[in-house]
């Protein structure tokens, strides 16, 4: 549905070079720290910017020099850029007006691109300033559908709502996506938003594509230390590998003094990411089956309750962080200062493929 | 909400910024207006009756409506308007480029607009000759040269000897001093408005299928509508009250360049103080008058952004 | 951007220019001689600079010029250093009557006129004080005198040329006069002005202005005989379009009817004895 191949734009020291391919009626979410160049990436895309080299092809046709109007492109910029100056219904029928259609189209347009968004009541209103911001967004999105994209871009669409708007909207653009099978284009650099809404996505970062795949692939298997940051895995090692382990197929390595089981048969130096949520933590009198794991000796040194879980913070020879649910946190009856196990699995440990 | 203690006295000093700056020119305006009264008080009935004639132009209402004064204040307004409109022309793509393009020299650029600004206001009018004179021997090296044997005399050339008899002198002349100042206020002010609205809303129109120009003129513009409000509103104020590059370029002629601003300094000149500021008082209601009714009649119901007080 | 629409827009500009250029190829830079009639103009008017201190007469006599000749006058006014400008750099225009002769000597000199200035009225120069003359001021030298506030206009206006020599025929001292000095203002007017407002207690004017102000401030008359005299002159511009009209005009300026206009605004007509 969408290829972006070698696309390549400078400005001044950053430069874009990103190659993508996005299936028809996916949700996709491109993410990414602030300055890693996902919105210039679909500003290219829109045709609000000339890459300087690279190919561009939407619904099989290639639109590299087509203009933006020309592109079948919905695009929702930040703070969603309404009209300021013209009613609520003149924003929708923008698009419909511009395109030169006839009245009664651009009415029809507009009735339809409100009733999927549930702001009917929003029609009569002569400026757009009064709107809260989920009403700004819904209009704004009801703009870029009027014109009945192929494509649907949302450059950080919920960032300037609140949390609590945040969810149900988000649940709503995915409801909508659904509905219309458009494929969708959405700039997050927020987790839970993005886990909300899409099935695939890109981690980008210094104008590059650092990891595409399914959600769960980038979160479980980062393909480099920057993906697993940025996936908000804390535990990252550099260790040496000092021979076969325990169980069948897992080979024992050192970090800083601390023994690990990985999975797999390896050698030489290795990095390797363990998932806070991944880690076991549990007292030392525990009578558990630990045969195959790693077991390392930590002092508790702080947890914070984050509602969904507990996040706790351990030192031993290496720094742990691990996240437990609330009520096995509870079942652990450990205070700050407690003397703990960490007990990490071979299958917890993902190896970070090497040379990334 | 009632303020904080801190917040009523800032809101006070700021306030009263203002305020003071106003009384002050208020206080000029209504210091002038007592000069008259008093000289009027003072005078003879002949020397009042004769104040009032040169003033207003006659006794009744036909006398006024055709008089001198009538005819320079309206000729004031007049170019003073044709001047905003052809400014604001000019002011409206050069603020966009300004804020908006990478141009190159653009400092270079900016800086000549802002010498506009900072040129005395006769050195513009004295430099407008200037131009125009060398435009007219131009005008004298492309035309025919006089015939030595039959002595016919020569003749410039025609497409100059227009420019230079359609401007120098002549009615245009004035809109041509007060635009070149007017113009450079003008494209201040939309560079400013266009550096404060928001550039996304052309990137929709154009995805929404707007070309370039439309993306401009049907989502940019329409937000800098205070810019064009602001920049007209200076530009046009400005070319009303201005007369020493007019009196230079385009004459002090009566009945054809002599504008109100230039009558009144003339006035002085003869030493007919009360009747200059009588003239400055006439033009300076008018002028405040039209520029509140145009504040009100083109001012969009909704503030464009900014917190709601 | 239609790269096809600015090509042929640059391309109308191109052939413009060369058309321009063609017209005027091959001919040298002869220049039409002085007085050269020329058609650009129908209206056969008469265009005259007029110093802004001879405004009132001339504007009346001109009036009454356009009423019994039906030839129309276009004056524009400014200071006589202006109007020379103005001359200098448009070579347009019929007739020049400056504030004083010297800037018509100038004239003559950068060869802008046609033929000699001709005498038009005379500007003696009065002391002007504070009504009932409260400093006591009775003659040039008074003016140096430590504390009195003295307004002199700038050198650039006609009266301020003419002080100088003034004070050098009086054999005032300078630098005391400099001492009293509280503004120098462009114009005659101003300085009158000034003693009027009394921002300032004496200044020197021409007589055609003692009835200013008639209820704050009045003249001091200077005797002929340690007095300098300024002439008004009227002169004929080279650059004339309209020579017949000028010559017309300046006849009518200078005649009885004339005179009588002057006369009745306060101009000295008369070379004082």
């Amino acid at each position: 549905m969408i290829r972006l191949e070698g696309l390549r734009f400078e400005v001044g020291a950053f430069a874009l070079d990103a190659s993508l391919d996005m299936a028809k009626g996916e949700y996709f979410v491109l993410m990414g720290p602030p300055g890693a160049g996902k919105s210039v990436l679909v500003e290219c895309l829109a045709g609000l910017r000339v890459p300087s080299a690279g190919r561009i092809e939407i619904a099989g046709r290639d639109v590299t020099a087509a203009e933006p109007g020309d592109r079948g492109v919905g695009y929702v910029p930040q703070d969603y850029a309404l009209f300021t100056t013209r009613s609520v219904y003149d924003n929708i029928a923008f698009g419909p007006q511009v395109r030169g259609l006839p009245d009664e189209e651009i009415d029809r347009r507009v009735r339809e691109a409100v009733r999927l968004l549930d702001i009917e009541r929003l029609l009569d209103r002569r400026r757009v300033q009064g709107l809260s911001g989920g009403e700004r967004q819904r209009v704004a999105l009801a703009r870029a559908l009027a014109v009945r994209p192929d494509v649907l871009i949302l450059d950080e669409p919920v960032s300037a709502l609140d949390e609590s708007t945040r969810e149900s909207v988000c649940g709503e653009l995915r409801r909508l996506q659904r509905e219309l099978g458009l494929t969708t284009i959405h700039i997050s650099h927020n987790l839970e938003e993005a886990f909300s809404v899409a099935d695939r996505g890109a981690v980008m970062q210094g104008g590059r594509i650092r990891q595409v795949g399914r959600l769960e692939e980038l979160l479980r298997r980062p393909s480099s230390e920057f993906v697993a940051r940025f996936m908000r895995c804390e535990n990252i090692f550099l260790a040496a590998c000092r021979g076969p382990g325990p169980g069948p197929d897992t080979t024992r390595a050192e970090a800083s003094g601390a023994e690990f089981v990985l999975p797999g048969e390896r050698r030489g130096q290795i990095q390797f990411a363990i998932r806070p949520e991944n880690l076991a933590v549990e007292r030392p009198g525990d009578r558990r089956e630990r045969a195959g794991a790693a077991v390392l000796p930590v002092r508790l040194t702080r947890s914070v309750d984050r509602g969904a879980y507990v996040r706790l913070e351990l030192d031993g020879a290496v720094h742990l962080v691990a996240h437990l649910a609330p009520r096995a946190f509870a079942e652990l009856g450990a205070a700050d200062g407690a003397e703990l196990l960490a007990v990490v699995r071979p299958e917890a440990v993902h190896v970070i493929p090497q040379g990334t | 909400m009632k303020p904080a203690p801190g917040g009523r006295l800032f809101r006070g000093l700021t306030s009263s910024a203002a305020v003071a700056f106003a009384a002050v020119i208020a206080l000029l305006l209504v210091v002038d207006l007592l000069y008259i009264l008093a000289f009027l008080a003072r005078s003879s009935a002949g020397e009042a009756s004769g104040f009032w004639r040169e003033l207003l132009g006659g006794g009744d209402w036909a006398a006024v409506l055709g008089g001198q004064t009538v005819r320079e204040l309206l000729l004031s307004l007049g170019s003073a308007t044709v001047t905003t409109l052809l400014a604001l022309v000019l002011a409206v793509p050069a603020g966009y480029a300004l804020s908006r393009h990478r141009i190159p020299g653009k400092v270079v650029v900016d800086t000549f607009v802002d010498a506009a600004i900072v040129l005395p206001p006769l050195i513009m009018g004295v430099s407008l000759l200037v131009l125009f004179s060398a435009l007219r021997r131009t005008g004298e090296a492309l035309g025919t040269p006089p015939d030595a044997l039959t002595g016919e005399p020569g003749r410039p050339n025609f497409l100059v000897q227009w420019l230079y008899d359609f401007f120098v002198y002549q009615r245009p002349g004035i809109v041509l001093a007060q635009f070149l100042v007017g113009t450079a206020l003008a494209i201040r002010a939309m560079r400013a408005a266009f550096d404060a609205a928001d550039r996304r809303v052309e990137d929709v129109a154009l995805t929404l299928g707007c070309s370039r120009f439309g993306a401009f003129w049907r989502a940019a513009l329409p937000q800098t509508w205070s810019g064009v409000l602001a920049g007209g509103v200076m530009c046009w104020s400005y070319s009303v009250g201005l007369f020493a590059p007019v009196q230079i370029f385009a004459g002090a002629i009566e009945g054809r360049t002599r504008v109100l601003p230039t009558r009144t300094f003339l006035e002085i000149t003869v030493g007919h103080l009360e009747l200059a500021l009588a003239l400055t008082l006439i033009m300076a209601g008018i002028a405040m008058a039209v520029l509140i009714c145009l504040k009100f009649a083109l001012r969009r119901p909704a503030g464009t952004g900014g917190p709601v007080s | 951007m239609k790269p096809g629409a600015s090509g042929r827009f640059r391309a109308v500009v191109l052939a413009a220019a060369a058309l321009l250029a063609a017209a005027g190829c091959g001919r040298d830079e002869a220049r039409p001689g002085p007085g050269a009639p020329d058609g650009a103009r129908p209206s056969g008017a008469v265009f005259v600079y007029c110093a802004a201190g001879v405004k009132e007469p001339v504007e009346e006599i001109a009036k009454r010029f356009t009423a019994e000749t039906g030839t129309r006058v276009e004056i524009t006014y400014a200071n006589s250093g202006q109007l020379l400008g103005q001359i200098e750099t448009t070579r347009t225009g019929d007739v020049y009557i400056p504030g004083d002769v010297g800037f018509a000597e100038k004239a003559a000199e950068k060869k802008l006129l046609s033929g000699a200035p001709r005498p038009f009225c005379f500007f003696v120069p009065a002391i002007y004080v504070r009504k009932g003359n409260p400093r006591g001021i009775r003659e040039v030298a008074d003016l140096a005198r430590p504390g009195l506030k003295l307004v002199l206009a700038d050198r650039s206006s006609a009266v301020g040329q003419i002080q100088e020599k003034l004070f050098r025929k009086n054999a005032v001292d300078e630098e005391a006069l400099k001492r009293n000095l509280v503004a120098s203002p462009a114009t005659v007017t101003d300085v009158a002005l000034a003693v009027k407002l009394g921002t300032a207690d004496a200044g020197i004017i021409w007589d055609a202005l003692s009835g200013f102000a008639p209820a704050e401030a009045e003249t001091v008359a200077i005797p002929t005989e340690k007095n300098v005299i300024g002439q008004v002159t009227a002169c004929a511009l080279a650059g004339a379009r309209n020579p017949a009209g000028a010559a017309a005009f300046l006849d009518y300026l200078l005649s009885d009817k004339g005179r009588a206009v002057l006369s009745s605004k306060h101009f000295t007509v008369d070379a004082p004895r």
